[in-house]
Formats: C-alpha cells, sequence, structure tokens
C-alpha cells in the first residue's frame, strides 16, 4: 500500500513515525504556537530615556530593546504585545516640552509596529494641557502612524482627567469610539504622604484611579462619551474592590449610580493577577472582560516560561486562563 | 436565644467627647458630620437589625486633637466611659475598643495596658496614620510590644492624610482615602516587620481591609527574591525579613471587617487571600446611617458570597470566639 504525501500528513502519523517529508515535523505539544495577548507592556524609547534618566517612581529604569521585548514574548507564547510609554510618560519634561516629545514618541511607537506588525500594537501619548495640539496629534497617531488607541494618565500634573479642560480629548475619543488604556501616573512629593517607606509606584498608583473614576463619574463623562473603549490598567488600581462602596455613597452624594459603569469597563490583571484581585475582578465583570496585562519591562522580575503571569494558575481553570489570555481582542479587534 | 449578630465596627460618640471636639471647631470626622449617638440611639439600631451588641469605639480624630499633654486624661475619660457605663450598665449590648493617647508609644502603652487588664475593654483601636506618622512607624514599637505581651486585638481604623500629603480633590476623606490610607498602614506593618515581630497581636482591619485583598499581588512581590526586592532595599529598611509566601501567611492572618464591604467583590477578594473565619460583620454605625433603614438584614450582600451557615459565622461566631469577656457576659445572661 502506498500513501500520498497528503494522506500520511492528514492522518498526523508523520509526527509519531518521524517520518522526514520535506522539512522535519514538530513534535507534538512542545511548541505551541505563540497566542497570548499582552494588553499592558511599555516601550522605552531611546529619546524618551535619555529624557527621563535612571529611575522612576523609586525604582531604577529598566532597560528595553525591541529585541529583549521579542524575546520576552518568545518565551511565554505572547502573539502581540500593546505597548505605551511608562508611567512619568511626557512628565519627563517640562510641560513647554511635552508636545514635542508626544510626537518623536508616537513615531518612535510607529516605527516599532511597523518594524515588526504581527508582534507589536501601540497607544499613542498626547500631551493633554494644550488641547488643540493634543487633538491633532490624536488625529495623526490613528489616522497617519496607524496606532490602535490612546493612553491617558490618571491625572497630569495635578489636575484629574475628570478636569473641564480634557473635555475635548475625550469628546474626540468618544466620536473615534476610541480604545483607552486609562493609567496612573506618579504624584508629586506633595500630593502624598511622603513618610512611608513604600516605593511610591508600590501602593500609591493602585489608588489614582479610583479618584480619576470618581473625577470622571463627577465630570459625567462616562454617560456623555460612552463610545470610548475604556481598558484599566492593573486591573483599575483598586477600582473593583471599591466598586459597591463608590456605588452606594456616591448614590447618597447625589452622584448616581456608578456600578453599572463599572461593570461595562475591561480590566487588565498586570500587578493584579492574584487569587484576591482575580476574585474581586471576576465578581464585578464577566470573564470577558478581564485581559492579561504583564506590564513588562517595568515590574523588573525575570520570570520562568511558561504563562508570563503565574499566579493566575491559582485563580483560574485552564480554559478560563486561555480566554483572559486573548481577551484583548474582544475589546480590540484589530489586534490580531 | 441565639445571638444574632456581633458589631465589631461601630462608634460612640460621647456628649463630653462631642463638647470637647466642639471647643476645638471638630464637627466632621473625615469631612462626615458626626451624627447623633447615645447608648439608647445604639441599641435601638442593634434591636432593629438583630445585633446583640457592638464593640464600640472613636473614630478619628481619636484623642489627637487636644494638646499631647491633656491626651492621656482625655484618653482615661473615654476609656473609663466605656468601661463604667457602657460595660458597667449595658454589658450584654456593648463591648468597646480603647482609645490610646498617640503617637506617644510609651503613654499609649501604660494607658492600654490600663485599659485591658482593670478597665475590663475588648481590645484597643489605633488609626492608620497620625498626621503622616503610619502604623509600622519604629517610634511606635513599644506600643506594639506591649499590646504583643496583652495578645490584644487591634483595630486599624482608617485616618487620611493631612491636606498637604494628598492630591486636592473636591470629595471629602471618607469616601475613598479612608481606604488608602487603611491600606497603606498594612503594607507599612508589613514592610517594617511589625506583623511577624508581633505575632500575639490579632489584627483588624476596617472596611475589608481598605484594598488590601487588591493589591495583595504588589506586597507579595516584595516577599519574592526578585531584582524588584533588591532593587527597593536601600530605600526599605529590614527589609530582609520578607521570605517568600511570608506575605501571604502575614495577609491571611489579619482581619477583616465587612462594614460597607458586604459585596461579592469585596468578600470574594478577602477570601482570596484568607478565610472565611477571618471576617467578622461590623455596621460603621452611625457613620454609615445613611445605608441603613428600616431594619431587618443590615448586610443582605453577604448573602451573594456566604451560605446561611456561613452567614452565621461572620455575623457572629468568628467575633465572640475573639471576644471572650462579652462572650462571658452574654452566657452568664443566658445569651447564647
Amino acid at each position: 500500500m502506498t500513501f500520498t504525501r497528503r494522506e500520511v500528513l492528514a492522518s498526523g502519523a508523520a509526527a509519531g513515525a518521524g517520518l522526514a517529508i520535506g522539512r522535519v515535523p514538530r513534535a507534538q505539544g512542545k511548541k505551541r504556537r505563540a497566542h497570548r495577548l499582552d494588553a499592558h507592556g511599555h516601550f522605552l524609547p531611546d529619546l524618551w530615556r535619555q529624557a527621563a534618566g535612571d529611575q522612576f517612581n523609586g525604582y531604577p529604569l529598566p532597560s528595553w530593546s525591541r529585541k529583549a521585548a521579542l524575546r520576552f514574548m518568545r518565551r511565554h507564547r505572547i502573539q502581540k504585545q500593546l505597548v505605551s510609554l511608562p508611567d512619568p510618560s511626557l512628565s519627563v519634561v517640562a510641560a513647554h516640552e511635552r508636545s514635542a516629545l508626544a510626537v518623536a514618541c508616537n513615531d518612535a511607537a510607529a516605527d516599532l509596529v511597523s518594524s515588526n506588525s504581527h508582534r507589536f500594537a501601540a497607544l499613542a501619548t498626547l500631551a493633554l494641557t494644550d488641547s488643540a495640539t493634543a487633538l491633532a496629534e490624536l488625529t495623526r497617531s490613528l489616522d497617519t502612524l496607524g496606532l490602535s488607541g490612546v493612553s491617558l494618565p490618571t491625572s497630569v500634573d495635578g489636575t484629574s482627567l475628570g478636569d473641564p479642560s480634557f473635555q475635548p480629548v475625550l469628546a474626540a475619543l468618544n466620536s473615534r469610539a476610541a480604545f483607552v488604556q486609562l493609567h496612573p501616573v506618579p504624584l508629586a512629593d506633595a500630593d502624598k504622604p511622603e513618610q512611608l517607606e513604600l516605593p511610591d509606584g508600590l501602593i500609591e498608583n493602585a489608588f489614582e484611579p479610583v479618584r480619576a473614576v470618581e473625577a470622571l463619574i463627577v465630570a459625567q463623562a462616562f454617560t456623555s462619551y460612552p463610545n470610548i473603549r475604556w481598558c484599566m490598567a492593573h486591573g483599575g488600581g483598586t477600582v473593583p474592590y471599591l466598586a459597591w462602596r463608590m456605588a452606594v455613597l456616591d448614590q447618597v452624594s447625589g452622584l448616581g449610580n456608578l456600578l453599572p459603569i463599572l461593570k461595562g469597563l475591561t480590566y487588565d490583571t498586570a500587578l493584579a493577577s492574584g487569587p484576591g484581585s482575580i476574585a474581586t475582578m471576576r465578581a464585578l465583570v464577566p470573564l470577558e472582560q478581564i485581559a492579561l496585562g504583564t506590564d513588562w519591562p517595568m515590574t523588573g522580575r525575570r520570570r520562568p516560561d511558561g504563562h508570563p503571569q503565574r499566579r493566575l494558575r491559582q485563580s483560574l481553570t485552564r480554559a478560563e486562563l486561555r480566554s483572559v489570555d486573548r481577551n484583548l481582542k474582544r475589546l480590540l479587534p484589530s489586534i490580531a | 436565644m441565639t445571638i444574632g449578630r456581633i458589631d465589631t465596627h461601630a462608634h460612640l460618640i460621647p456628649d463630653f467627647y462631642r463638647l470637647r471636639l466642639l471647643k476645638h471647631g471638630i464637627v466632621a470626622s473625615g469631612g462626615f458630620p458626626f451624627p447623633p449617638w447615645t447608648p439608647d440611639l445604639a441599641i435601638n439600631f442593634m434591636d432593629d437589625y438583630g445585633i446583640q451588641a457592638q464593640l464600640v469605639c472613636l473614630s478619628e480624630p481619636g484623642v489627637t486633637f487636644v494638646s499631647p499633654a491633656e491626651r492621656p486624661a482625655l484618653a482615661r475619660e473615654v476609656n473609663d466611659y466605656c468601661s463604667d457605663v457602657l460595660i458597667g450598665q449595658y454589658g450584654t449590648r456593648f463591648g468597646a475598643y480603647a482609645v490610646l493617647p498617640m503617637p506617644d508609644a510609651e503613654t499609649s502603652a501604660t494607658e492600654a495596658r490600663r485599659a485591658l487588664t482593670e478597665g475590663g475593654l475588648d481590645g484597643v483601636v489605633l488609626q492608620s496614620s497620625y498626621d503622616g506618622l503610619y502604623l509600622g512607624d519604629p517610634s511606635l514599637r513599644p506600643l506594639l510590644e506591649e499590646l504583643d505581651r496583652l495578645g490584644a486585638w487591634v483595630f486599624v481604623h482608617p485616618s487620611a492624610p493631612p491636606a498637604d500629603a494628598k492630591p486636592p480633590g473636591a470629595l471629602p476623606d471618607f469616601l475613598y482615602e479612608f481606604t488608602f490610607d487603611t491600606t497603606r498602614a498594612v503594607a507599612n506593618l508589613v514592610l517594617s516587620g511589625d506583623l511577624r515581630r508581633f505575632p500575639n497581636i490579632r489584627w483588624q482591619l476596617a472596611h475589608a481591609g481598605g484594598t488590601i485583598p487588591f493589591v495583595e499581588d504588589r506586597l507579595e512581590s516584595l516577599g519574592r527574591k526578585t531584582a524588584l526586592r533588591s532593587e527597593i532595599a536601600e530605600r526599605v529598611r529590614n527589609a530582609a525579613h520578607l521570605r517568600r509566601g511570608d506575605v501571604r501567611g502575614l495577609i491571611a492572618g489579619l482581619y477583616y471587617d465587612t462594614a460597607l464591604a458586604p459585596s461579592a467583590m469585596q468578600m470574594g477578594g478577602v477570601l482570596g487571600v484568607s478565610t472565611m473565619s477571618h471576617i467578622v460583620f461590623g455596621s460603621d454605625w452611625p457613620f454609615a446611617s445613611l445605608v441603613y433603614s428600616g431594619g431587618g438584614d443590615p448586610q443582605p450582600d453577604l448573602d451573594d458570597t456566604f451560605s446561611s451557615a456561613k452567614r452565621a459565622r461572620v455575623d457572629a461566631g468568628n467575633a465572640l470566639e475573639q471576644f471572650p469577656r462579652l462572650a462571658k457576659r452574654l452566657k452568664a445572661a443566658g445569651i447564647s
């Protein structure tokens, strides 16, 4: 009996039999295709790094390169990473220099994406204090550069995102139904307790998203701009844990019912992959609204091979984990 | 008669204390106006909601608003009121946590010993911070040594940073800044080593830990031998005491009350990092009175998480195990 090449391959016998038919087939189960979608990565372009210096948030700045990122993704079977500038973002330069830095960083983001569009997508950064410039850069980033959305900070120079001055940008994002990541930023020393021995970014930036959400509620931004596709970085900081408290107290304060809004958002798992965080998020939203986020390289830890967030395995079944691994695509269909 | 509920998070505002506050121009706690309070009002609330007894304490500002020289006397006056009037005359309806003349560790240690041994109180209350000085600060170690010797129950109740140590904002502290401060205190207690150093102290965290279960991931990263930890070692003294698994165990061993925190998000989060036996019912009455109306079940949301058998443990069983004096008084009166 003879077999055609096609018949042997179709039967799957080739691998088991180790038959060399053209290319040597991969061993079964050893190398699955990269399938994970990382909703929360960072890139550090050289020109930004030069402006930023050596440290942020009490930590030394990690190193980053396209090659290192690809290595990280290969090791953890991440198909694609959605990146933005790290925390201090544009505030590494003086206010009057931020528009220019934003343009340069968005150009760098576009270069990164075009160098390897199967592996990288990127979010634009906007210098928000100047609305007109920010709006122009938003248009350029999304239409000309082809970036996937925008990363918005929880505050700018201490002014919360709910401030009226940011409404034109929110309106523009709404008219485009843009994907928007809400990301905390380090606070000025005067705006946080100083005596603690805690590194700034460890705990404090978990609170900023709550303040930003409250400010956006007061500004009625969620109801005025319902088309914005929000992705809450770091599981929303502590928003899911406080959701009930915020809803109840907001209601008695006359601010309306916040819970349906919070239940409509998507949350990534960066710094929020522990069993406490996952249980809380799952009590608030369906699994489909929890997306894998690694925060690489900012957490500065080399992880063993396998899933980049091993703690997720304590809280999720394999099927649930696979869902979280790809849920970014639900909010951002263009990602993959 | 079955004991319905033991309320581990309730406040007293005796007249002499209210007058003292007024003399210093203080009419609100965390931005919330001091509500009416008498023992009878409290008993009426308890009767409406099937609460057998409340363990009461002062909310912030405690006795910190008078001069340091006056604090010990005011603390004694409040604690004597608790033992003579509340426990003395209504022993089956009240227990109490002693207020201490903080932040002075020595006079606080003296008053803690007096109130717990002679005064018959059930625990002590400490604020998360005192004008920027957080629990976990080395200056407070003599107090924690005493509390450890006493095997004391210590209720950590939030305060808020002073105005110049938080972002400017329109919303009052009690909404969510309180929960951040509870979180900071616990993080500092972990990082400083005090939680490990004083294993006989039983810690109750207000409002289901503030946000602690959601940020346990971040704290746990400190306990791993990671690049992260070595980077912050310079900024953090005594970092060497944190070992793998330590932080998780410390967080699991704390007690979490349900005040303004009965939702599936909060209870799910606590269960993710601890166990049901570490959850105790708390109302935050009278400050939270706006969320209680009519009577019956004060926290029906708890049913989203707990079966009725587990509910009974959360509502009363877990607390009764921790407060033998109160349990004894109830038993002596034929209430069990």
